[in-house]
């Protein structure tokens, strides 16, 4: 996935470079991994399927040997550079790191989870907490969810929590504005296409702005202390950082401006990188011009900001879990651990979710039923409060202070909670292809675990489709845990019949897995690639092999499809119809950022566990259900939050209660009241969300929101008009 | 020189703002005649900024907010709409064309349609020409 992104980004900056990816199997199994391939090849990436065995000079070029594995041939290819992907290995001292503290190693010589299923992220010693590439390879979203769930392991053992809390500037900005501008490179992603050093140059000639500066990673650590710095020693009462977006980096640069004394609303960023350097790569002189403008807007609308301070909001202690699959379960578990009152919301009969129906689990087979009957034992042991057959019907309020609808009986009880955790599990797709539900002996990769429950399958020919309704035009994104587990189920069946398995990819990344792949094939199961789809007409599977290039017919007795795990569409729509959850392409519960906050929604107070994200294996769920519950954890420790300053307020001398803005506030925020002179309208600040909406009803420019008054948009509208200087 | 329009996009901070910062990280490319202005919900432009805009120069003014039924408060972007439409009458009234004015639902996923809807709406607008002469306020 990393030797794609090289490559598409080597096109961007040398236009005519000619590329190549040699590759065994294309593993772009994360979110958005399988489109952002799909770009690869439009954009002209050639990928080879092959092997390279050696490379050597040639007069002044570099040729190297490779095995095509689709052709069969061996192919000379020329070439000006050769780029080596080496794998990840162990940090090098892990060893000595695994003898301190007393750790067992798995046979790769990464730290070895206690049980992987159920307790990724726990050593093989009590109270020892594993997360990111110390088990094994994964990427930075994964790496993410899981330091965030052995954060909430660790947790559990700590009895006295106690916060340090922040006191947040009220005051700052007196007086004339003195501006500071700081100009990001982010290494190469905004320098390599902006001239960073003009635009901050060209700052220190707008309006009030006192400092300009260039800064290679403003985020970084040290950059944030130097800001600081220079904050206190310029008597800086404003900030600008021209940057990436403030929807992932304003909280970061807001901290710091707290750190330096000042309110975090005299701060404004510039998006010069996702909304210039990156969507303007080929045209770096209008970027740098662009960049310019975008600055003086910020500096523009920053002239008129002012110190902001939300009010204090309580929280109420409790946490609501919906949905009691593995990851539901486990989100409670770790919240009950730590002390919280939790209530899990299933609407079935039974907690378990997708558990209930399998068989053996990949990748060390254990049975799905004993999982469960440790985790109910669990549960019943816990403080939990368990709602079984019950649906959230509605649910108001903000973070801290949400007040949820659950019908239980044909009965709505409304209750408070602090925090919701989503863990609303997925859907199969129902294939519509290769005669399922026409011919009884197709079955999915699901019922085939039915099957085993009942008892081994024996002498039979069993053939297995990968990928049915993934990586398709109407669903681009791989599935992720089929693989895995069709590769494990395989393994079972191959015991005892014959094994044909179609595939488009092999990807068993996981922990254990590529050792499966391999006891598969000991076990006589036959791996053929296919890239057309393969056809079924009851008796033979036929499919055009790869590798060999011959047409296969291959006789069945039973067919089982790989289905693609899909959104859990009617719940998903009722989430997005109460709470406005935003959703992804593909129709799963979208993260706050994939890779910043993969277990956060981007509304407050609501986090995501387990497959309602997206797909994944179990351990993959654990982990992403104990990040969660960190991250719950950590909002419920508090005793009050500070509630978002940008709402509205009335002018009450403009005011000649027209009832305009109250009509159109969808949150019924704004009241009446009497004062002397008559009625005018007053906003409560708890319950106004800062949309807007009222300031452009009122005729009479009364009503004015605070962040966003009509004086800063106008004044940024003007900036942007201003010719360049 | 050659002309090129100045166009303004008013992004609202739920979804289209969003789904500009998504178009960034897939690296989908679009005209560089466009600058972003973020407000917290289609529903909180007014009438006046739009105005503004085209009376300091602007070729051309494009809201985006979230989808239908997606708007994080609920009806802002029912409110945008009705107000688009009343502006497009207005401007015309103005002797401005009101294709000049445009009105889009982008996603916070949707980093692709945000490239598209951007390249199109300049595309449009630098079919209409520099804003000037008969029209302008
Ligand atoms: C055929 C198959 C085989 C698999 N084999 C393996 C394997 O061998 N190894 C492995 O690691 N992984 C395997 N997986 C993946 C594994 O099943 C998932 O990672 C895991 O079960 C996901 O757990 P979850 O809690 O996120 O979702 P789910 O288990 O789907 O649970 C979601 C729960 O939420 C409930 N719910 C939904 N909507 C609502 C609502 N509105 N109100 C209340 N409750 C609601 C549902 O009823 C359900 O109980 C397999 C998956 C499949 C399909
Ligand atoms: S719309 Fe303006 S004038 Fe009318 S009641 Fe609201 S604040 Fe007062
Ligand atoms: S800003 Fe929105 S939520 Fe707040 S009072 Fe106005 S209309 Fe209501
Ligand atoms: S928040 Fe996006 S349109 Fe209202």
């Amino acid at each position: 996935m990393n030797s794609i992104k090289e490559a598409l980004l080597a096109k961007e900056h040398l236009k005519d470079v000619e590329i190549t990816l040699l590759y065994m199997d294309i593993r772009s199994f994360g979110k958005g991994f399988e489109e952002y391939y799909n770009r690869a090849k439009e954009e002209g990436i050639k990928f080879v399927r092959g092997k390279a065995s050696e490379v050597r000079k040639e007069n002044d070029n570099l040729v190297i040997r490779v095995e095509n594995t689709e052709s069969g041939q061996i192919e000379d290819m020329e070439t000006d550079l050769v780029v080596l992907t080496p794998p990840l290995l162990p940090a090098q001292n892990i060893g000595d790191l695994a003898k301190i503290l007393d750790l067992k190693l798995d046979e790769n010589g990464f730290f070895k989870p206690d049980q992987v299923n159920v307790l990724p992220l726990q050593g093989t010693k009590e109270g020892i907490f594993l997360c990111g590439v110390a088990t094994g390879p994964k990427d930075i979203a994964d790496s993410v969810a899981e330091a965030s769930g052995a954060a909430s392991g660790a947790l559990s053992y700590v009895k006295e929590k106690s916060h340090p809390s922040v006191e947040i500037p009220e005051k700052g900005g007196e007086g004339e504005p003195m501006i500071g501008v700081f100009v990001c490179h982010c290494g190469n992603n905004i320098a390599g296409v902006v001239d960073v050093a003009d635009v901050a140059e060209y700052s220190e000639g707008l309006e009030n702005v006192v400092h300009g500066e260039d800064m290679l990673f403003a985020c970084a650590d040290s950059t944030i202390d130097q800001i600081i710095e220079t904050i206190k020693e310029k008597n800086l009462n404003r900030v600008i950082v021209a940057a990436c977006s403030p929807q992932t980096h304003g909280d970061l640069f807001m901290d710091a401006l707290i750190k330096a004394g000042l309110n975090p609303y005299l701060f404004e960023m510039a998006n010069i990188r996702n909304h210039c350097s990156w969507v303007h790569a080929n045209e770096p002189e209008k970027a740098t011009e662009k960049s310019k403008t975008l600055v003086r807007m910020s500096v523009a609308r920053t002239n008129l900001s002012e110190p902001l301070i939300g009010e204090k909001s309580s929280v109420t202690k409790s946490a609501l879990v919906i949905g009691g699959g593995i990851a539901g379960i486990t989100a409670a578990l770790d919240l009950d651990a730590q002390g919280i009152d939790v209530t899990l919301v299933e609407k079935e009969k039974e907690v378990g979710g997708r558990l209930r129906e399998l068989h053996l689990l990949s990748p060390e087979g254990v049975e799905a039923s004993k999982l469960l009957k440790q985790k109910l034992g669990e549960l019943k042991k816990s403080n939990v409060k368990v709602l079984t057959s019950a649906q959230v019907e509605d649910v108001k309020g903000y973070v801290g202070n949400f007040t949820v609808g659950t019908s239980l009986n044909g009965e709505v009880v409304h209750e408070e909670f602090g925090a919701i955790i989503l863990a609303i599990g997925s859907d199969l797709y129902q294939p519509k292809e290769f005669g399922y539900r026409e011919y009884e002996n197709v079955i999915t990769n699901l019922e085939l675990e039915e099957q085993m429950n009942k008892g081994a399958l024996e002498n039979k020919k069993v053939t297995f489709i990968q990928c049915v309704g993934a990586r398709n035009d109407e669903y681009p994104g791989c599935s992720r845990y089929c693989c895995e587990t069709a590769i494990h189920q395989a393994a079972q069946v191959a015991e005892k019949c014959k094994v044909n398995f179609l595939y488009r990819d092999v990807r068993t990344f996981g922990k254990g897995a590529e050792e499966n792949y391999k006891k598969a094939s000991e076990k006589g199961a036959m791996f053929f690639r296919f890239v057309d789809d393969p056809e079924f007409d009851g008796k033979d599977v036929r499919v055009k092999d790869v590798f060999s290039g011959m047409e296969l017919a291959l006789p069945t007795d039973l067919l089982v499809l790989s289905a693609a795990m899909r959104p859990n569409v009617e719940t998903v729509d009722k989430l997005v119809e109460m709470m406005k959850v935003p959703l992804s392409e593909e129709g799963f519960l979208m993260e706050r950022h994939v890779k910043l906050g993969p277990v956060e929604s981007t509304i407050a107070g609501v986090f995501l566990a387990g497959c309602a994200a997206g797909p994944k294996r179990i351990d993959e769920t654990v982990a992403s259900a104990s990040g969660a519950a960190a991250k719950a954890a950590a909002l419920l420790s508090k005793d009050e939050i500070l509630v978002s300053p940008i709402v509205a307020f009335v002018k009450e001398d403009n005011c000649r209660w027209c009832a305009r803005c109250s009509e159109v506030c969808p949150y019924s925020a704004i009241e009446i009241v009497e004062v002397e002179g008559g009625k005018v309208a007053r906003v409560n600040s708890a319950m106004c969300t800062g949309c807007g909406a009222c300031v452009v009803e009122c005729p009479t420019s009364a009503m004015i929101i605070r962040g966003f008054k009509d004086e800063q948009i106008e004044a940024e509208i003007d900036a942007m008009m201003e010719e360049v200087a | 020189m050659t002309w090129e329009p100045s166009i303004l996009v008013f992004c609202c901070n739920w979804c289209s703002y969003t789904g500009a910062d998504a178009a960034g990280i897939s690296r989908y490319q679009y005209p560089p005649n466009v600058q972003i202005v973020r407000v917290m919900c289609s529903g909180r432009v007014d009438p006046g900024f739009v105005l503004r805009a085209f009376h300091k120069g602007a070729d051309g003014v494009l809201v985006t907010g979230c989808h239908p039924g997606d708007c994080h408060y609920q009806t802002g972007n029912v409110q945008a709409e009705k107000r688009v439409e009343m502006l497009k009458v207005l401007i015309d009234q103005l002797g401005i064309q009101s294709d000049r004015l445009g009105l889009e639902w982008i996603s916070a996923a949707e980093g692709q349609r945000f490239a598209n809807v951007i390249t199109d709406f300049v595309s449009k607008v630098r079919g209409l020409g520099p804003l000037n002469g008969g029209e302008g306020l």
